[in-house]
């Protein structure tokens, strides 16, 4: 276990001498606020039409209109920021050869694997954290039910866990982390867009389609609903693809890397 | 310590290592020596679990590579050729982290580290980032997470691969001095420093082994060398002088003053050198300098490589 907690080390002080993990922590927190402020001010005109005439406007408080439509925002960020985040996890040992050294040393595949990821959920988990300041600033001043906002937290912890399972795979393939990140959001477009098609085919796949899309999972969380089977969902294809990282780095030992 | 039995390794139809069998004890530095493209980092990297040879079997310390990775690989330290570091570390985070990925426990790390960084000579840039680091301190720092957790076995790379000659010289004496109760295997494309460091010198080529024996035995026992002689006295008494000695297959006059030549003098082996310097001391020719033209290893290993069949083909 030591050994993992290696790895974990190592990788957040790399992550947090180089730039991007600032930088992503920064693109993020913009885009979030900015978001943010355009839901806060679409709630208080809405606010001073009540005020004017109550009768017209139907659910009117800060969950429904500022905290959900927030977190399925965030989901859609992560979406686009994670994959930058996990690009160069492995595939930057590629390129600079110390891959070799990591593959060298008594460490297990899957501790390498499991030191990599728990370093990548901990800045997921520092990313949404810093995140939630404006909820929470919100709340004091507001309406705010705080469980829901756990909820969604915890909603977008999973589905982002899910999201770095699937980047670390692709970085795992590859020694350029353009290609890694363009595979990753590539292969999440697809998960997502795959709700989008359900409507077109038929019914056994029309359902199929819709519980493979990552979002529509993570829509229960935002109503501050915990269902087992969207849990289960995102652990699953987690598990599947750190799996598949794994069994990566197995092969890359006993039959060399292609590039 | 390390046994390599058959060891063969392809590269789709390229066969990069074929048929090669050493051991290494403890206290022995074996040198991996051969062209560039003979086998060498193959090898190593076989040894290393980074690769699965195709053939054959590696143990080291007694673990088998294939069926017990982890403990072979704990007793092994590894400096890869051009010494990949992370450069987003500082020297001592990154020992640490080398230390601990080797498992060392936790609260051994600080002083594992400091031993090694002592050992490599590296106080003065403890706290520097990597990537700011010389390449000589780069190379250093290299050896220095190859000794963390104090394995028995290493496996060095070209460890003086595009140093300035003094750092060369001592990261020579480092690898000396380390490697006296570790068993050591490096590889080198440059022979002297073969023969300077190794108690053993496996050579290859086109990835099949050529010959191993000590580097000593090497240059003794094989084929004809030249010496360089400078000696006082006339330059005719000192060609009948030559002409007398036994095994002395020649001589060639280079540079000629009123009381004093210089020579080539080509010999059917090493062995013959007192002799030569008995016969011209007995002429009244009084011997300045006796040199070898070229070094013995060197010699041997061109002659090897040349009359390898697989060359002509």
């Amino acid at each position: 276990m030591s050994r993992v907690w290696a790895v974990v080390e190592r990788e957040l002080r790399g992550s947090f001498r180089s730039p991007v993990a600032y930088a992503i922590l920064a693109v993020y927190l913009f885009l979030h606020g900015l978001f943010f402020v355009q839901l806060m001010e679409e709630y208080s005109s809405r606010s001073f039409q009540i005020l004017t005439n109550a009768e017209q406007v139907p659910e009117h408080n800060l969950v429904d209109m500022v905290a959900r439509p927030l977190l399925m925002g965030d989901s859609f960020l992560l979406l686009m920021l994670l994959p930058a985040m996990t690009m160069r996890l492995l595939a930057e040992e590629w390129r600079q050869g110390t891959g070799d050294l990591l593959l060298s040393y008594p460490l297990r595949e899957r501790e390498i694997v499991a030191g990599k990821f728990i370093a990548a959920c901990a800045l997921l988990f520092v990313l949404l954290a810093s995140g939630l300041v404006y909820p929470v600033a919100a709340g004091l001043l507001g309406q705010v039910e705080f469980p829901v906002l756990a909820v969604g937290f915890l909603g977008l912890l999973l589905y982002g866990a899910a999201i770095l399972g699937v980047g670390l795979f692709f970085s795992s393939l590859t020694d350029n982390q353009v290609i890694a990140m363009v595979g990753t959001v590539c292969a999440l477009l697809a998960f997502t867009l795959a709700g989008f098609w359900s409507a077109r085919v038929g019914d056994p796949w029309s359902s199929t389609l819709q519980h493979m899309s990552l979002r529509q999972h993570m829509q229960p969380f935002s109503y501050g609903v915990v269902r087992l089977s969207d849990c289960v969902f995102f652990a699953s294809v987690t598990g599947f693809f750190l799996y598949l990282t794994v069994g990566r780095l197995e092969s890359v030992r006993w039959r060399g890397r292609s590039r | 310590m390390i046994e390599v039995k058959g060891l063969t390794h392809r590269y789709g139809p390229l066969v990069a290592v074929e048929d090669l069998s050493f051991a290494v004890k403890r206290g022995e530095i074996v040198g991996l020596l051969g062209p560039n493209g003979a086998g060498k980092t193959t090898t190593m990297r076989a040894i290393v679990g980074l690769l699965a040879p195709s053939e054959g079997s590696i143990t080291v310390g007694g673990h088998d590579l294939r069926s017990h990775a982890v403990q072979a690989r704990e007793q092994l330290g590894y400096l890869p050729e051009h010494v990949p570091l992370y450069r987003d570390l500082t020297v001592r985070e990154f020992l640490s982290f080398a230390a601990q990925a080797k498992g060392v426990p936790r609260a051994k790390v600080r002083a594992e580290v400091d031993r090694v960084v002592e050992a490599c000579g590296l106080e003065s840039v403890f706290g520097r980032l990597i990537g700011f680091c010389s390449r000589g301190f780069r190379q250093r720092i290299g050896l220095a997470q190859a000794l963390a957790g104090d394995p028995p076995a290493l496996i060095l790379d070209e460890p003086t691969v595009g140093l300035d000659p003094a750092q060369v010289v001592e990261i020579r004496e480092r690898v000396a001095d380390l490697a006296r109760d570790k068993a050591v295997i490096l590889s080198t494309h440059i022979l002297p420093e073969a023969s300077l460091l190794c108690s053993r010198v496996v050579i290859l080529n086109r990835g099949r082994c050529l010959v191993q024996d000590t580097p000593g035995e090497l240059a003794g026992t094989t084929g004809p060398t030249s010496l360089r002689v400078a000696c006082g006295g006339q330059a005719e008494l000192v060609r009948v002088a030559l002409s007398g000695v036994n095994g002395c297959t020649g001589a060639e006059l280079v540079e000629e003053s009123e009381d004093r030549s210089v020579w080539v003098v080509r010999l059917e082996s090493r062995r013959v050198t007192p002799l030569v310097v008995s016969a011209l001391v007995a002429a009244g020719c009084p011997v300045e300098e006796v040199r070898s033209e070229r070094l013995g290893l060197e010699e041997v290993f061109l002659e090897l490589v040349r009359e390898d069949p697989a060359v002509k083909t």
